[in-house]
């Protein structure tokens, strides 16, 4: 499933939006075995959801190799000057 | 890190640069009174004008090329504020470490692109969604602990997160394919 024609598919883009949804309930504090379940029976249903899943993981690990700290801070202060008017 | 700047015809925007770079260098340079600043920054508008697909093209169908002009120079402004003020906060950060942490030059070039991209990447979503998804990437907080201090319902702090996790998922997707 290369992505060299330039466009995404409709299936892939589900795909990425159900990964990010999926995401959110299982780094919730709360996740019930059931999800987990459910998210697996997600995962295997299609080569689509799995391919969204890597891309989900490869984006987390750009996150993880920020120095929290530091970066939260930087961050942050980037949303303040947002509003910059000319 | 940018796309090979290699359209096939560049004639337009030849005309274009010739015609207006020293009339928007004047007109940063009253914006931003510093000349080297205005002429950087001019340099940089055109620069970015390279990567548009069709640039010629849009060129021509342009009635007013000065305004289209204003309007790509300011985006290259805010984005060069931008990244002044992370700059800025990364370097202020950075001095109040422990000094057994010492952070080498390369470890803070390589550190400052990896925010200059995903402040870029956030840049679109709200305040509000923003804050939320770095309290859980980078602070690690619950979704509990980030509903508490933004005095949100926790389910309105998940719907925040999905929201920031998809733009951020198709961001890097099209960042991909454009590269």
């Amino acid at each position: 499933m290369s992505l060299t024609s330039g466009n995404v598919s409709r299936q892939q883009q589900t795909a990425l939006m159900n990964a990010a949804q999926w995401h959110v309930e299982l780094t919730d504090e709360s996740v019930t075995k059931k999800a987990r379940e459910a998210w697996h029976k997600w995962l295997v249903e299609q080569p689509e959801n799995q391919w969204a899943w890597q891309r989900l993981e490869k984006l987390q690990r750009q996150f993880v190799t920020l120095p929290n700290e530091l970066a939260f801070n930087s961050l942050n202060a980037s949303l303040d000057s947002a509003s910059v008017q000319f | 890190m940018n796309a090979p700047l290699s359209p096939p015809s560049t004639e337009s925007l030849e005309k274009l640069y010739q015609n207006n770079f020293s009339w928007l260098q004047n007109w940063l340079r009253d914006r931003l009174s510093c000349s080297y600043q205005a002429a950087d920054l001019a340099q940089d508008t055109f620069i970015r004008l390279l990567t548009v697909p069709d640039v010629n093209g849009k060129i021509d169908a342009i009635r007013e090329p000065r305004s289209y002009l204003v309007t790509v120079a300011k985006r290259v402004m805010i984005d060069h504020f931008r990244r002044k003020t992370i700059e800025q906060s990364y370097l202020q950060a950075l001095m109040q470490q422990p000094e057994q942490e010492v952070i080498s030059a390369e470890q803070s070039t390589i550190m400052l692109e990896t925010l200059y991209r995903v402040d870029a990447m956030l840049n679109e979503l709200g305040p509000k969604v923003k804050s939320a998804f770095l309290m859980s990437q980078l602070k690690g907080m619950t979704y509990r602990e980030i509903a508490a201090e933004m005095q949100l319902s926790e389910s309105s702090v998940k719907k925040y997160m999905a929201k920031a996790l998809q733009h951020c998922l198709m961001f890097s997707l099209y960042e991909q394919l454009e590269a």
